[in-house]
């Protein structure tokens, strides 16, 4: 039986292909943005990855994405460019960005409607913005995976409950644009 | 671990944690006499553990439980350390603790661990020490290969004791669903592996553990396996063919840059948080590993690498 050496291109070539995405709005992709991305697209979307989110500190987050997102850098598929200014890490494609994404080809044509559409609805918000986000998106699914569907409000209680330091009115706000996004069905 | 029909991915460990707590430590842990718990209670832990329902201080919490910092992290390096009598593990534990401190990310409002700008090095530290001890022990080749031996003999293992159990994979650990499964889980102490592996059981992999005639590596990548390595790998993995039995990874991030161990410092004023990697050159530039290790039966060692000098070329890693 042959063995396989596994690794996972489509995952990486998902990472550059966002990056490259990001570029071509003129918008910096973020740590932050990246993973809340991928979450949509996974969990909204229905894109496999492969990753398995949990509620952290700044929303749902994947260690193994982080992972990925390092070994990427290590090996020329983006960079990863800290801004003094802006105290944050951009991340944009690198040298060998096109080498990764080729190697993630079938999986990249499978998906590039749904990263163009992420990318067009989430492109330009800020970090708080997609936590917040991400964070109704995520505990929408819970409820629903525990056979309930959740009213606005219910929802709006249990995010406020999660993220005290988003007042009601933002959270308000962000299920309605979801909902008008289609994010929560 | 069995595959979760729900997930469609293998249960982890900390389901079979969190159900053992809530089956079986409920009441030690609610209602115990001496135990005022601070109004934690079993299902708090549980689901502090699985990530579950985790409300803000919680989140604050399961920082504690698994991040850059997390108590078992702290607590493995130096254990690891001390009883495979090594130096590699170790790094200032109790400046660590006595400069934890209680922070607010300053775009999100998000509570977080931080670090007194004191126990910025004892940080470092721990980073370092984690770094050495994946590079050095848990990632030694000698390790990965019984990483391998031990998984496949526990496979036959479980199978043999499962065969009339009813389980949809009796070569897996049965599911945390029931406390009868978890029961069984449990039985499988080191005790009982290996007196079954002495007592001749466990298939071929069992034989490989009890002779040590583990599979040897002829080949391995650098740290990080850059494009041109990883075509030169699949060259010489066609090369080899079926004499490779086993391809091992080494795969981790020493440090994340999300999630960043933050330092609280009053330099320049006002008070602040500045992220551990631009504290430390060191941790900065510590980058990811992907390592991947070939490996074959120690009968066909030779041959393999006759047939690697073949392939081989300067700078390749062989042994």
């Amino acid at each position: 039986m042959r063995v396989e050496l596994n690794f996972p291109w489509k995952r990486y070539a998902l990472i550059v292909a966002l990056a490259k995405a990001f570029q071509r709005t003129g918008v910096p992709l973020g740590k932050t943005a990246l993973q809340k991305l991928v979450y949509f697209l996974e969990s909204v979307f229905g894109v496999d990855a492969g990753y398995e989110f949990s509620l952290y500190t700044y929303g749902p987050f994947c260690v193994e994405l982080l992972h990925d997102l390092d070994v990427v850098e290590a090996i020329g598929g983006v960079r990863v460019d800290y801004d003094a200014t802006l105290n944050w890490y951009q991340i944009s494609p690198g040298p060998r960005a096109d080498w990764i994404e080729d190697r993630g080809r079938e999986f990249l044509d499978n998906v590039a409607s749904a990263i163009d559409e992420v990318v067009s609805d989430y492109g330009r918000s800020t970090a708080k913005e997609l936590e917040l986000h991400a964070t109704v998106v995520f505990s929408h699914r819970q409820a629903q995976s525990s056979g309930s569907m959740p009213q606005d409000e219910e929802l709006v209680d249990e995010v406020h409950e999660i993220k005290p330091h988003f007042d009601r009115h933002e959270i308000f706000r962000a299920v309605r644009q979801l909902r008008m996004l289609g994010y929560l069905t | 671990m069995p595959i979760n029909p729900e997930k469609g991915k293998p249960y982890k460990h900390e389901d079979y944690s969190a159900a053992i707590i809530r089956e079986f430590m409920t009441d030690v842990i609610d209602n115990h006499p001496d135990n005022g718990n601070y109004g934690i209670g079993s299902n708090d832990v549980a689901d502090l553990i699985e990530n579950r329902g985790l409300k803000a201080r919680q989140l604050f919490l399961r920082q504690i439980i698994s991040g850059q910092l997390d108590a078992d992290r702290a607590d493995y390096l130096l254990r690891d350390s001390y009883h495979l009598g090594v130096q590699y593990g170790r790094y200032d534990l109790t400046r660590l603790l006595v400069t934890l401190a209680a922070a607010s990310d300053p775009e999100t409002g998000a509570p977080l661990l931080a670090i007194e700008e004191g126990g910025a090095h004892a940080a470092e530290g721990l980073i370092w020490a984690r770094f050495q001890m994946f590079t050095q022990v848990y990632f030694h080749k000698t390790r990965v290969a019984y990483d391998h031996h031990i998984a496949n003999a526990m496979r036959v293992l479980l199978a043999e004791a499962q065969a009339d159990a009813g389980l949809a994979q009796p070569d897996a650990f049965p599911p945390p669903t029931s406390a009868e499964n978890l029961k069984a889980y449990l039985s499988w102490t080191d005790w009982r592996v290996l007196g079954l592996l002495e007592g001749g059981r466990g298939g071929e992999h069992g034989e490989i553990l009890r002779s040590r005639q583990h599979y040897r590596m002829v080949y391995q990548t650098p740290d990080v396996v850059e494009p041109e390595e990883a075509l030169h790998l699949e060259k010489i993995l066609e090369s080899l063919g079926d004499l490779v039995l086993h391809v091992g990874r080494a795969e981790t991030s020493w440090y994340k840059l999300d999630g960043e161990i933050r330092i609280v410092t009053d330099w320049p004023a006002p008070r602040h948080l500045v992220p551990l990697s631009r504290y430390s050159p060191a941790v900065a530039g510590m980058r990811a590993s992907n390592k991947r290790m070939l490996y074959v039966s120690p009968e066909r060692r030779a041959e393999a690498m006759r047939i690697l000098e073949t392939i081989g070329r300067e700078g390749t890693h062989e042994s």
